[in-house]
């Protein structure tokens, strides 16, 4: 392994482009919980630490796809849609992103089968060499077609999904359906394609997760990027004897987001300098999106988040029936629903942003900066504006339905156990006529990191704090109009 | 000066593109843009970084502007 300098004429590459206003002063405001917690880092340094958290998360996951597949279709009563669309996604939405970034692809079970056959090891590591890793790996090692090294098959997987919501959420086959279907596809993928390969550009889950996990207090990042650039093996990358080059093919050195870091932590185990640093760090410390696809995810998941406040909280029962087609056959309303639903997300939203990106284009004066890359640097103002509003729009889920989760323990099948004696557990919603008290402060606080993060970026762009201001009214406006919009919809 | 320094060349940029060679045999690129997210990197010469790659070129030279793409004379 590389620890020696480098002593040749080579020396240290000069970096253009520094990293960008909100890395420089954030990096003032980052705790490194390894050097915190010497323990934490003792435990992720194990081999075991990543399986013997995937193993019961494994478990679980395949009790949940047969209760799913064999137990009851009442969806309350199953243990598959109770785990999966109530608590599963209230701690995936309200805590695992906010607070732990990408922390539930640390253990997600969906790769697991795939990342066996690449590496024909649980916990060892094989040193070797395939392609750019030096790991002996199984399978292909197929690289992805680049035209698809985006997430926009992530985008549409997850559009996709969403449209068959009212499906997935209330039908235990279905969801084991889905799950089991992306646990195959996951294996399928890893023995043709190199790495994480599924996870990086096909889950839909991943999808979301990458452009969220923008806004987490936790970051996994290097500690020195000098201690970086002197590193002969690259071995976070790479891999080496001590850990698995990153399946997610990241370089620590230059890494400046979360969005593509799974957190498997291998980088932490292969490093040869022992620097990598678990940090953590003010919400919303990452503004910069990279691409369209990026954007547009983006859109979606606003658009998205206003759908379903409108449906489920909606006075009108029309839309949720044609969502619910497979009730009430109403196909000609499902294709109006699917037609609306795709179109603002895809379509509407985006337009409207690209008009404001217009106006903010003129207001600010700085008619130099052209109108896309306004565009693209402000759509991440919908990163914490609809992460907040899917965290407000989810609050209800955990408080009025919680209770099933107590119940569903005792009968997972919904065959009539009682095996922790909680089976009789009557539905209780919690404190439900307070919970606009909780959502409406909720989502004034995802406006304020809209707005504070939007001038941000305004400075970055025209490097004039009154065109900043200037530049955010447009936006500032559309952000405070949907955070109303939903608290209408919450308060009703 | 005399500088001799390692580069792959990047018909994007339509210039010579410092290179380390790292000890494990692979190449990697100081490529100004690259942000360690190689897997949606659109880089043209995505494919050479942390490869083996043959492509590498040595070239000297004794121009004030032996700075690369990266911007420091190596």
């Amino acid at each position: 392994m590389d620890t020696a300098q480098n002593t040749e004429a080579i020396q240290e590459p000069a970096i253009i482009d520094k990293p960008q206003l909100e890395e420089s002063n954030a990096k003032q405001k980052r705790t490194d919980l390894f050097e915190k917690f010497p323990l934490l880092k003792k435990i992720v340094k194990l081999r075991s630490f990543q399986f013997a958290l995937i193993l019961p998360n494994l478990a679980v996951f395949y009790l949940i796809i047969i209760a799913g597949l064999i137990g009851t279709p009442v969806g309350n009563k199953n243990i598959a849609i109770v785990f999966i669309w109530i608590l599963w996604w209230f701690l995936l939405i309200a805590i695992m992103v906010p607070f732990a970034s990408r922390i539930w692809c640390t253990v997600c079970p969906l790769p697991f089968f795939g990342d066996w056959a690449q590496r024909l090891s649980f916990i060892k590591v094989r040193p070797g060499k395939t392609g750019t890793i030096k790991n002996k790996l199984y399978g292909l090692n197929i690289k992805w077609p680049k035209l698809l090294t985006n997430i926009w098959m992530q985008n549409i997987g997850f559009l996709t999904l969403c449209t068959f919501s009212a499906l997935l959420v209330t039908r235990p086959i279905v969801t084991a359906g889905v799950l089991g279907g992306l646990l195959i596809l996951g294996t399928v993928l890893a023995l043709f394609y190199r790495l994480r390969s599924f996870c990086s550009y096909v889950c839909p889950v991943s999808g979301f997760l990458s452009l969220y996990s923008m806004t987490s207090t936790m970051e996994l990042r290097s500690k020195d990027t000098d201690e970086c650039l002197k590193c002969k093996s690259k071995a976070c990358r790479v891999g080496n004897e001590d850990g698995w080059g990153c399946p997610w093919f990241i370089y620590m050195g230059k890494l400046e987001r979360n969005n593509y870091c799974g957190l498997c932590m291998e980088c932490v185990k292969s490093c040869p300098n022992d620097n990598i640093a678990l940090n953590l760090r003010p919400f919303a410390s990452e503004t910069k999106i990279k691409g369209y696809d990026e954007a547009w995810k983006g859109f979606i998941m606003l658009a998205l988040a206003m759908a379903y406040s409108v449906i489920l909280l909606g006075t009108d029962g029309t839309i949720k029936d044609w969502a619910n087609v497979s009730e009430t056959s109403m196909w000609g309303g499902f294709a109006i629903y699917t037609l609306i639903l795709w179109s603002a997300a895809l379509v509407i939203v985006p337009a409207i942003f690209y008009g404001l990106s217009i106006l903010t284009h003129r207001i600010s004066g700085s008619t130099h900066i052209p109108v896309k890359k306004i565009f693209l640097a402000y759509s991440y103002v919908l990163v914490p504006l609809g992460l907040i509003a899917w965290i407000a729009f989810s609050i209800p889920l955990i408080f009025v339905n919680g209770s099933y989760i107590i119940s569903v323990i005792s009968d997972p099948l919904g065959w009539g156990w009682d095996l922790f004696g909680t089976a009789g557990f009557h539905w209780q919603p919690l404190i439900p006529e307070y919970l606009p008290l909780i959502q409406i402060p909720l989502l004034l606080t995802g406006l304020y990191y809209a707005l504070n993060r939007g001038y941000t970026i305004g400075l970055e762009l025209f490097n004039d704090p009154n065109a900043a201001l200037k530049g955010l009214i447009p936006i500032g406006i559309f952000s405070s109009g949907v955070t109303f919009a939903f608290m209408s919809f919450f308060i009703g | 000066m005399d500088n001799t320094y390692k580069t792959i060349f990047c018909s994007e940029c339509n210039k010579n593109i410092a290179i380390e060679e790292l000890e494990n045999g692979t190449i990697i690129i100081h490529c100004p843009r690259c942000t360690g997210e190689c897997v949606t990197c659109d880089c043209h010469i995505v494919s050479e970084c942390f490869s083996d790659s043959p492509n590498v070129k040595v070239i000297h030279d004794d121009s004030d502007e032996s700075n690369n793409a990266t911007g420091k004379k190596l």
